[in-house]
């Protein structure tokens, strides 16, 4: 009987049609929606959280906290508090594309799930990496569930409340300054290729140099900067030992994690929404923590 | 359903509820006979009950019917000397699964099913009513006759032992 | 002093305002809380994630002609939020030199911007810039 149960599941499974991952991802970004927004991370060194207001329109998404807001969209990052604006521009040099080890299919919606809700999976090879539950007239992400590579939540997200903008226009553009733009620039030690995922551009940053890398799911920044920095507080984060390498530091937050350490010549900073797995074979690709070599010091001090 | 409008009728009530009411059983009881026999049991007393039903919070009567229909049935299943409740819903295999049930099976709902039926009953009950019904606390209240601060207390101990239960895989 | 219930409640939205309050600064400061908060989170989630059956032919035997079965699920609507303030104020320019030290928002809000470009959900990517 579980064969024929088995043998039914791959008929309906065949059947259903492959979700547009781009039309759905692009109608989510497309909501229009005010709400409140949990977010909760299974880290390494225990669970961290936080709810926050969400509102999205025009395409752009504006988190409130408590010190400003924070609207991002289309390559943009506004951050707007009581002392001001910053307004960050980027370019893409790159087109999007779905790594080719994922599969995506529709899944069934909940019963809390309002009528006509659609689920998205994303499989890494039989295992479940990515689930999100879109409305199904609006495609306002209702929850979004991220797995690490056992089967086992990594990150979850749900709108406790939701429901349809009323009101102003959310951002206006016409009160905004000039933004700021990077260039493209070149890291010095940072391979294209990184685990499976690859580095799609990279731009010069405060500091250094950011080199993007993504999978079309998750993505990440490495940020290649002076070996003398803190990594602007990353430093203090708690020290862990990932894959075969001690001399990292990690720092879970509610939506991303950020991985601090220095080789011999410079240092990195790592920030993405990547999960554990992932990062440990990132990062296994990427030059290991290590001290500065003495002699190598002494014949550049010696010889510039 | 808000509270001083027009009283339904049981064609209404039946259109916007029946599912629901359907799927309270199942989640109750984790088997589809006995969810329908419910379900039937349900919607007569509703129609019974309509010709007395003064308006007011129509949620909280329409749910006190139905969980009182539900330990009622309990009851009278108790008393009957030989069938007794199946522990698991055979009755998924014996029959043709549609597709709602093979997809529920692969997710891993019937690893949840066995949790939500392993919980004290007044803990599954107001978990059901919360998540699978979508009723507020104070809904739960009314439907089941204690204060919002005991709903709320069986909602959280219930999902802290669901949670301990499905441990392997949360 | 933990939260306990008022976890539940607060993630049903069955708390008011003073009690949502308590509970944000409360999980701020308190791992054990949060925690519970996780654990009562992934209880909620697996059964509001159980799919919604269909009742078998029959079950739902209606006294006269047959009628089509809809969904009741209700979905409570917040009211729309209050627009930020919009405060414009004097921009600042970013050396790009290596010698500039390094301060890690800049670092998330420059990730977060060119995440932005690609189809995704920017509710994931605007979550990586609060609280960095």
């Amino acid at each position: 009987m579980i064969f024929a149960l088995t043998l039914t599941l791959m008929t309906l499974l065949g059947t259903l049609p492959a979700p547009d991952l781009v039309d759905d991802l692009d109608d989510a970004a497309d909501a229009e929606f005010v709400g409140r927004q949990l977010v909760v991370c299974w880290g390494a060194d225990g669970v961290v959280a936080h709810v926050t207001d969400i509102e999205q329109s025009g395409g752009m998404t504006m988190v409130t906290g408590p010190d400003g807001s924070f609207v991002i969209g289309e390559g943009k990052m506004i951050e707007q508090w009581a002392g001001g604006v910053r307004y960050l521009e980027m370019a893409p040099s790159s087109d999007w594309r779905l790594w080719d080890g994922y599969r995506v299919q529709e899944g069934l919606a909940g019963v809390a799930d309002p009528a006509g809700s659609r689920a998205i999976e994303i499989r890494q090879g039989e295992a479940l990496r990515a689930r999100f539950v879109l409305d199904g007239a609006t495609a306002t992400p209702l929850t979004t569930e991220i797995y690490n590579g056992q089967g086992s939540l990594y990150r979850y997200s749900t709108m406790l409340e939701v429901g349809p903008r009323q009101g102003d226009t959310m951002l206006d553009m016409d009160d905004m300054p000039e933004p700021d733009h990077r260039d493209h620039a070149v890291a010095e030690e940072v391979p294209q290729a990184a685990g499976h995922y690859w580095a799609a551009d990279s731009y010069s940053a405060p500091g250094g140099v950011q080199v993007f890398f993504t999978d079309g799911l998750f993505r990440f920044s490495i940020f290649e900067v002076n070996r003398k920095s803190d990594g602007g507080g990353l430093n203090d984060a708690p020290a862990a030992e990932i894959g075969r390498h001690g001399g990292y530091h990690r720092l879970y937050t509610p939506g991303a994690v950020s991985v601090f350490w220095r080789t011999a010549d410079r240092a990195y900073v790592l920030v993405g929404d990547l999960p554990p797995d992932h990062l440990e074979s990132v990062l296994s690709d990427l030059p290991p923590p290590g001290r500065t070599n003495v002699l190598k010091r002494a014949w550049r001090w010696a010889f510039g | 359903m808000a509270s001083n409008e027009a009283v339904p009728t049981w064609e209404q009530v039946a259109n916007d509820y029946g599912r629901t009411i359907y799927n309270f059983a199942y989640r109750l009881t984790g088997n589809r006979d006995d969810a329908s026999d419910l379900s039937q049991e349900v919607l007569l007393r509703v129609r019974r009950g309509l010709a007395n039903y003064q308006p007011g919070s129509f949620e909280g009567w329409l749910w006190r019917i139905t969980r009182n229909a539900f330990l009622d049935e309990v009851r009278k299943k108790k008393r009957r000397p030989t069938a007794e409740l199946p522990d698991e819903d055979r009755s998924l295999i014996a029959t043709t699964p549609t597709p709602e049930d093979v997809l529920s099976q692969t997710r891993l709902s019937s690893d949840v099913q066995e949790a939500l039926l392993a919980l004290p009953y007044e803990f599954r009950e107001a978990v059901v009513m919360c998540d699978v019904v979508g009723l507020s606390y104070q809904e739960i209240a009314e439907a089941v006759e204690v204060p919002v601060g005991t709903v709320r207390s069986r909602i959280h101990r219930g999902r802290l032992l669901l949670r301990e239960a499905l441990e392997v895989r949360p | 002093m933990h939260l306990g219930d008022l976890i539940s409640a607060y993630l049903d939205s069955q708390v008011d305002a003073s009690e949502r309050t308590l509970v944000e600064a409360h999980l701020a400061g308190c791992e054990e809380c949060r925690s519970e908060l996780a654990a009562a989170t992934v209880g909620r989630k697996r059964v509001r994630e159980l799919p919604l059956l269909e009742p078998p032919p029959g079950a739902l035997r209606p006294p006269a002609d047959v009628v089509p079965l809809r969904s009741a699920r209700r979905r409570s609507l917040v009211a729309a939020a209050a627009m930020a303030t919009l405060v414009v104020g004097v921009g600042f320019s970013v050396s790009a030199e290596r010698a500039v030290p390094l301060r890690l928002d800049a670092v998330v809000d420059q990730h977060v911007a060119r995440a932005s470009v690609d189809p995704g959900l920017n509710v994931l990517q605007v979550q990586a810039v609060v609280n960095r």
